[in-house]
Parts: structure tokens; sequence; C-alpha cells
């Protein structure tokens, strides 16, 4: 895990393949969603989370909190990159000036589409590359936990959406 | 380092509550949550106004684990997600999850100073006050004895705050909390929290300032690093807010609980067990220690004999920073517990607990060290600094040692690699002798009194030489080894000191230098029937040295400086302990030498002279050092290393003279007998007749004026 880059700053993204995109510095945080955590574990999803509605989500908080301008400086490079329904584990990239502020409003979000949620930071690295490792064990792990939790409700389809989604990972690029 | 929530709000001993399973299972969640997230430890916190009274005695029921099996629907998917998080977080899976218990008070200018002697107070872990106006709030920065200082800033605040009060406070020690729940709550609360704290984030830079949740439901309970995060929107540097959700609240907990349990100055002396007896004494451990903390889910990971000898001695864990006598290695694992085992069972006949004194001073240096870096450990070892409970546990129930080594093993070889890195060397080498050490260290109580060649024997029978040894000789060179002796000199004189006398039991100490990962000598001290201690190192093992001391190294001055020795600066303490020890054995030789100025006054120091005067020395050594100069260890060295001829010993001696510098043999002899003279020199320009020697002027606390000299030095060299 690279909890190293948590407070140390990058001074260069890699990015050897695509030209142009060396400018671009980004900050990939791999976090992990509680929805609904005062409610009794191993009970059904209340809303499955997407890559629209946790977009969303943390665009508005961005607004509330940091206000117009904040959403723009920051809109640039925000993108949620990767959502893992089965393991809540997703990837956010931010520019590296505002990843701070759009971390804390992540933080802040309360709730996706009336469900109360909290979000957790796994890892954060300045590189895609390490943020795709990062992501990858992440996810593997709280699939084993998942597996742990769902018990007898458990399907081979998790199994295969899983690996759909861990290819995702494999693919991902800036 | 662990992260600490001091805020789960309590509300089920409130006067008008109803529905308390309620609460209490809320209670529940968020500590299981906290737990989840990776917190290592939370204090639950309950809030009274005005007068207290006796039936506001602490009554908050801690959750065993029993609580949280029940409430888990898998505890294996529990335990796994606990283990996950704490391996982002790089805390150890093996740090106990603890609770605690607080009481905040609010104060208004009309009630009473608040002492710490108030019995009800005591009966809290944590003391923290909320003041709601002026008065009280210059109050509780001035005089009150709290630990906490807890303002509520999601409302307007009802006073000023005003920096020399600041000031004051932290001066005092008292630390200033802010919450963090009402920030993700309103927008309103987020208005006013940040534009109140902002002033108190400036003034006090992240010291004494720390962040915890006061959420009153799950869902407003955050992870460490994000509430780091959202204190830096503050302007706190991510260091200063990553260190006021573990560090700061770590302090508070041991100054805390360290005053619950002691009264005043008084320091714990606890004895440690001898191996025999440990079985027996489970209890009285227990009674001292009044919160109960649940094991973690990690311990039910481990081996339950593991989460079992947690459950009896993790209660030791934070109040005994300073006096933890049970282990002295922050940073080994269970292997630690083989020089503990070592130490206890060779010295059951005399004063254990001052033994366990001069490990703890060894342990409180290590810890710092190790603390200060952080190193990473694997999960099923318990390494880190914090856990000095584990290893209490482990000597505490060391019939439940075998488990360790199967555990243990397994991860062995990562644990080497692990330990290549961080700060304790001495955790690589305990690592090894210990399947094969266990049976042998179980058998030594039984001896009695052990003679050095049995240690040596089985020390290297139990392949002892194979992990560290083989890189003594290529780290020699360096200063470093030198604070090798000096940190096993100050154990070993520590313990005297302690002790007294000691009795033909023989003591085996292993240092490690651990902030420098350097080599470790293998030294052996053994207590020969005179009284005196010697102390072997068989590193060279053809010729091994001794060095006696005798017994009465009462005056020794550096033991001291480490045992002062704050967190961060134990370091500089353990080098300026010998830095200071040479400017003692320097000014002690120099009344010595006064005798013998004849001998010393001539230019060329001929080894034959040398000779002389190391057998002068030694046999003062043998009699007795009455005088109490603080004499250190360096004196008796140097006839040893003369005789030896030791070239790797040389730049020890050297490098504490003049500080890394590598000089030949012959040349370093001279030098030393040289510079201790010429220290005297320093102070007694009129009486001696100058000469000179290399390297003088770095030892002369006036470079300037010796260059001259120096150059003659050379010339006569």
């Amino acid at each position: 895990m690279h909890q190293s880059d948590f407070y140390k700053d990058k001074s260069t993204s890699s990015s050897p393949n695509l030209e142009g995109m060396v400018g671009f510095k980004n900050r990939y945080m791999v976090m992990e969603v509680f929805l609904d955590p005062s409610k009794d574990l191993g009970v059904d999803e209340p809303v499955i989370i997407t890559q629209f509605n946790l977009s969303k989500a943390i665009k508005d908080s961005i607004l509330t909190n940091f206000g117009e301008c904040g959403l723009a400086s920051s809109l640039n490079s925000f993108q949620v990159k990767y959502v893992n329904p089965i393991t809540k584990v997703c990837i956010i990239r931010a520019s590296r000036d505002e990843y701070q502020k759009v971390w804390a409003a992540i933080t802040m979000v309360r709730s996706i589409a009336n469900c109360p949620v909290v979000f957790n930071l796994l890892d954060l690295s300045g590189s895609i590359k390490a943020c795709k490792n990062a992501a990858l064990k992440c996810d593997e792990l709280k699939f084993e936990q998942y597996k742990l939790l769902a018990g007898a409700r458990f399907t081979p389809d998790s199994q295969l959406h899983m690996q759909n989604c861990l290819d995702k990972i494999k693919l991902l690029e800036h | 380092m662990g992260f600490f929530d001091l805020n789960i709000p309590y509300h089920e001993s409130d006067r008008h509550v109803t529905d308390k399973s309620s609460l209490k299972s809320r209670r529940l969640k968020l500590a299981l949550k906290a737990m989840e997230l990776g917190y290592t430890g939370i204090a639950y916190n309950r809030t009274l106004k005005g007068i207290i009274s006796e039936s506001d005695r602490c009554a908050i029921p801690l959750f065993p684990l029993s609580s949280i099996l029940k409430l888990a629907p898998s505890s294996s998917y529990f335990s796994a997600a606990v283990k996950f998080h704490r391996d982002l977080l790089n805390v150890s899976v093996s740090t106990a999850f603890r609770q605690y218990t607080r009481l905040t008070l609010i104060v208004d200018s009309a009630a009473p100073v608040l002492k710490s002697s108030n019995g009800i107070l005591k009966s809290y872990d944590i003391v923290a006050v909320r003041p709601v106006n002026q008065n009280a709030f210059d109050q509780a920065c001035k005089t009150s004895e709290v630990d906490i200082i807890a303002i509520d800033f999601s409302e307007k605040l009802p006073f000023r705050l005003k920096q020399s009060m600041v000031k004051a406070a932290i001066k005092r020690g008292v630390y200033f909390e802010i919450t963090y729940s009402s920030f993700i709550m309103e927008a309103q609360a987020r208005r006013e929290m940040i534009s109140n704290c902002k002033l108190l984030v400036d003034w006090t830079r992240g010291k004494n300032l720390i962040f915890s949740s006061a959420s009153p439901s799950v869902t407003e309970l955050r992870g460490p690093y994000d509430v780091a995060n959202l204190f830096s929107l503050l302007g706190l540097s991510k260091e200063g807010a990553k260190a006021a959700i573990s560090r700061n609240c770590r302090s508070i907990l041991a100054n805390a609980l360290s005053k619950k349990h002691f009264y005043k100055e008084a320091i714990k002396v606890e004895e440690i067990p001898s191996h025999g007896q440990i079985n027996s004494e489970p209890s009285p451990f227990d009674d001292w220690l009044k919160w109960d903390p649940i094991s973690s889910g990690d311990g039910d990971l481990l081996l339950d004999d593991m989460e079992k000898s947690f459950s009896a001695s993790r209660n030791v864990a934070k109040t005994v920073k300073t006096i933890d006598f049970t282990s002295s290695m922050n940073g080994v694992p269970a292997h630690g517990l083989q020089i503990k085992d070592i130490i206890s069972v060779t010295k059951v006949a005399p004063e254990p607990p001052d033994n366990g004194k001069c490990l703890s001073v060894a342990k409180e240096t290590e810890a710092a060290i190790a603390d200060n870096e952080m190193p990473v450990e694997q999960g099923g070892v318990n390494p880190l600094p914090e856990e000095q409970d584990s290893l209490n546990a482990v000597v505490r129930k060391q019939g439940k040692l075998n488990p360790f080594p199967e555990e243990s093993q397994t991860s062995l070889e990562d644990d080497r690699n692990i330990y290549q890195v961080p700060n304790c060397e001495k955790s690589k080498i305990l690592l090894d002798p210990l399947p094969q050490e266990q049976g042998e260290l179980i058998s030594l109580p039984e001896d009695g009194q052990i003679s050095l060649n049995d240690v040596t024997n089985k020390y290297q029978v139990s392949g002892y030489e194979d992990s560290e040894m083989s890189d003594l000789p290529t780290n020699i060179g360096t200063s470093n080894y030198f604070t090798d002796f000096d940190e096993l000199d100050t154990v070993s004189i520590e313990k005297l000191r302690n002790s007294g006398k000691l009795d033909g039991n023989s003591v085996r100490i292993e240092l490690s230098d651990s902030q420098l990962s350097s080599c470790v000598p293998s030294c052996r001290t053994s207590v020969l029937p005179d009284g005196s201690l010697s102390f072997n190192s068989t590193s060279f093992s053809d010729r091994p040295y001794s060095v006696q001391l005798s017994a009465s190294l009462n005056d020794i001055c550096f033991p001291a400086n480490i045992e002062e020795s704050n967190v961060e600066n134990s370091v500089d303490l353990v080098v300026s302990a010998q830095e200071g020890i040479v400017v003692n054995t320097v000014q002690n030789k120099i009344e010595r030498e006064k005798e013998k100025e004849p001998i010393l006054a001539s230019p060329d120091i001929s080894s034959q002279n040398g000779h002389m005067e190391r057998e002068q020395l030694k046999e003062r050594i043998g009699t007795s050092i009455s005088s109490g100069d603080g004499l250190a260890i360096e004196e008796y060295i140097n006839p040893i290393v003369n005789e030896n001829s030791a070239a790797k010993y040389v730049p020890m001696v050297d490098g504490l003279i003049s500080e890394k510098k590598q000089i030949k043999p012959v040349t370093s002899y001279r030098l030393l007998d040289k510079s201790q003279a010429g220290r005297g020199r320093a102070k007694r320009r009129a009486t001696y007749k100058p000469f000179s020697f290399p390297f003088k002027g770095l030892l002369n606390p006036k470079p300037f004026k010796r260059k001259a000299l120096k150059s003659k030095s050379l010339i006569t060299m």
C-alpha cells in the first residue's frame, strides 16, 4: 500500500505513453463506501452505487462546501474512474492542487440518494499505476470480507461480476 | 502509532434518559465502527454540569469481547475488516483496542477550581472541562488540573480565546479538543467551527491539539486519515493534523492514566515474576488496573492464547510507559521475551524490580526511537512500540510461550526482512534463537549461578551467532559501535546502581543500537562473585575481553540522563551521555594522572608507559572505585584494547573522543592518554607541561587557540 504517499507530494506524474498528459498532475484516491452503517450488517443493500451517482454526490458536496469556484477548479480533473458495487471500492481522481478539497468534500458527503453513507480513504497515490495496484489489493481483500459476510447469499454471479471489475481496474488509464 | 477517538458520547447515565438499551447499542456500534476503521482506542465521554456528587462516579460499562461477538453477524468478517484497515493505516494488527472513560464537566465561573485529587474525578480515566464563559476559560487554562479543554465550537463562542491563555494552557500540558461531527452534520455548524477554530489552530499550530468525533451515531464517524485531512482545511499542516489524532491523544492517555494510578511523583515498581512464578501470579497485575478494555477483534484472529494474555496484560500498556518492566524491547515480537526471560531468570534472588527498571530505561529509549520511526510490521507479530502489553503478556503467561514460536516462526522469514530496516536490531537477533532457546532458557534459573562460559556456549549453540554476528565486523569501525557499548553499560550500570549488590548470578544483556542500525555487539555481562561486573564481548571470539566494574558505580551520571529523556531526545541523550562520559572520564583521569604526571609528561608516550598506566588503572578497577568519580567504561576498555591490540576496538575508542575519526591503533592509544591529559590541561594550563597530540583541537573546547599546537603535534607523531 502506498500510505507513505499520503503526506508526501509527488513531484512528477508518470505518463510515459500518452502525449500531452504530462502537464496534468493528479492524485488517485482509492476509497471505500459504507452504505447505511447504522443498519445491521449483512442486510441487503439500500442503493447501488454507480459512477454516476457517486460523482453527483461528490460534486454536490463540493458545491455546498466550496462554492462555485471551488467546484469549477476541481471539476477539471475530477472523475470517478471506477466503482465496484459489490465491494464498494471506488477510485477517484483529482488534480494535485485540489485533491485535499475534493477529499474533504468527499468526507463530508452524508448521503447518496437518501441512503446515509460514509466514505473512507484506503489509499492515495500520485500515479495510475500505483493506484491500480492498491485498488486491486483492496478490492480483493474486500471481496474476501464480502464473502465472509454474505455467507449463503453468495452466488457465482458475484464472482463473475467481481472478475469483470478487477479486469476493469487493470485497464484503467489516466 | 495508534489512532484514538477520545469522544464517544455516553448518555446512558444521564438523568432523564429513557431508552437506555438503544443508547447502549448505539454506543456499541460506534465502538465497533471505530475499531473497524482502524482506531486503536476510544473514550466514552460523559458530560456533567454543575456540582459533582458521589452518584456521578464513573459507572461507564466497557464492552467486553462477548458483545462484539453477539453483534457482529460474522466475527471473522469483522476481524478481517479490522485487519484490513489496520494494515492500511500501518497499525499493528496485534494492538489491542482500548476503551477509556472520560468525563467532561461544564463549568462556569462559579464552579470551584478543579483539582485532580478529587476522588470522583479520579474514577474517570480522562477529565475534560468545558468552559462556558470567559472566567471559566481563564481558570481552565491557568489552574484547573484537567487533561483536556473541550470547547464547543459549533456555536457562537460566548467568550474570546486569548493567546496568552492558550499559551499558558499549553505550557501546563493541557490539550485543546476540536470535535468534527458537527462539521459533518450541519452547514451552520461548519461555518461557526471554522471561524472559531482557525484562531486556535493558528496559535497552537497543532501542538496540544486533539481531534475527536463526539458523534451521536455511526454515520458521523470518519476514519483517521479523513479526519486529519478535514482539519488541514483549517490551516493545520498534514503532520500536525495526523499527530492530533494519534500522538497527542496517546500522550494524554499516558499522562492521565499514570496520574490515575500513581500518587504524585511516586513510581510503580513492579516485581518481575521469575520464570517459575509467572503462572501463579496473574492477579496482582489485574488488580492494579481499573480500566478493562476489550480485546480487539484482531485478538481473535491471532492465537487464542495470545488473546487471553492480551486481556491480562494490555492493561499495563498505557499506564506504564516509563515504568514498564516486563519487556525492554519495543519493536521486538514475542521473541523479545527472551531477553526478559534471561534477565529475570538469572536474577531470581536479587531485586527484580531494579532489574526491570534498567530494562525500562533501555526500553524507553528504544520505544522512543522506534516510535519516531514507525517501523512496518507484519501481521501476527507484534513489534510496535505500543506493544509493550503484548510483551508483558508474554512474560506473564510464560506457559503460553509455546504458541508463539509456531506463530512467529512462519513469519520469521518475513520478520527478518522487516527488521533489516527498522531500528531495533535487537529484535533481529532475538528472532533467531527463539525456537531453540526456549528450552534452554527455562533451564537457566535452576542453575542459579551461571558461569560466563555456559552463557556463551548456550548462545552460540542456539545460533545466536548466525543472525547478526556476521554483520559485526563491517560496522565496527563506526562510532555506533561505541554507542552500543554505552548502552550496554547504561543498562548494566543502571542495574548495578539499583540493585546495589549482585550475587554471583550472571546476567546476559543484549543491546542494540536501535537508532543507528549498526551491528549489535553481543556483549555479555556477568557478575563475578566479588561483586564486580565483568563484561565480555564475544564478537571477537578468539579473544574475549573482559571489563570489570566494581559494584559501586552509583555515581555514573549518564543513566540519569537517559531516564530523564523524553521521547524525541532520547537518541540525543544517549549520544550526549557518551560525551558526558568522556568528560567525566577525562576529568577523572586527569585527577589521577596528576599523580602520574611525570610519566605522561613526555611527548612520546611509549606503549610501555601506557601499559604501566593501564596496569595501574586495572588495579584500581580491580579493587574498587570508591571515589565516585563517575568513571565511565571507556577507561576500563582502555587496558583491554591495548592488551589485545584489537584494531577494531580502536575506532570505537576514538569515536568517543574524536567523533568518528579513524585512527591507527598505536596512534590512538597514545591519543587516548594524551587526550585525557590534554583535557586536564585545558583546565590547568599553568601546571602541566604542554605536550601535543593529534586531534587535540577536537577535544579542546577552544579549538582556535590550539591550532598552532596541532601542527606541532603532527610533527612529533
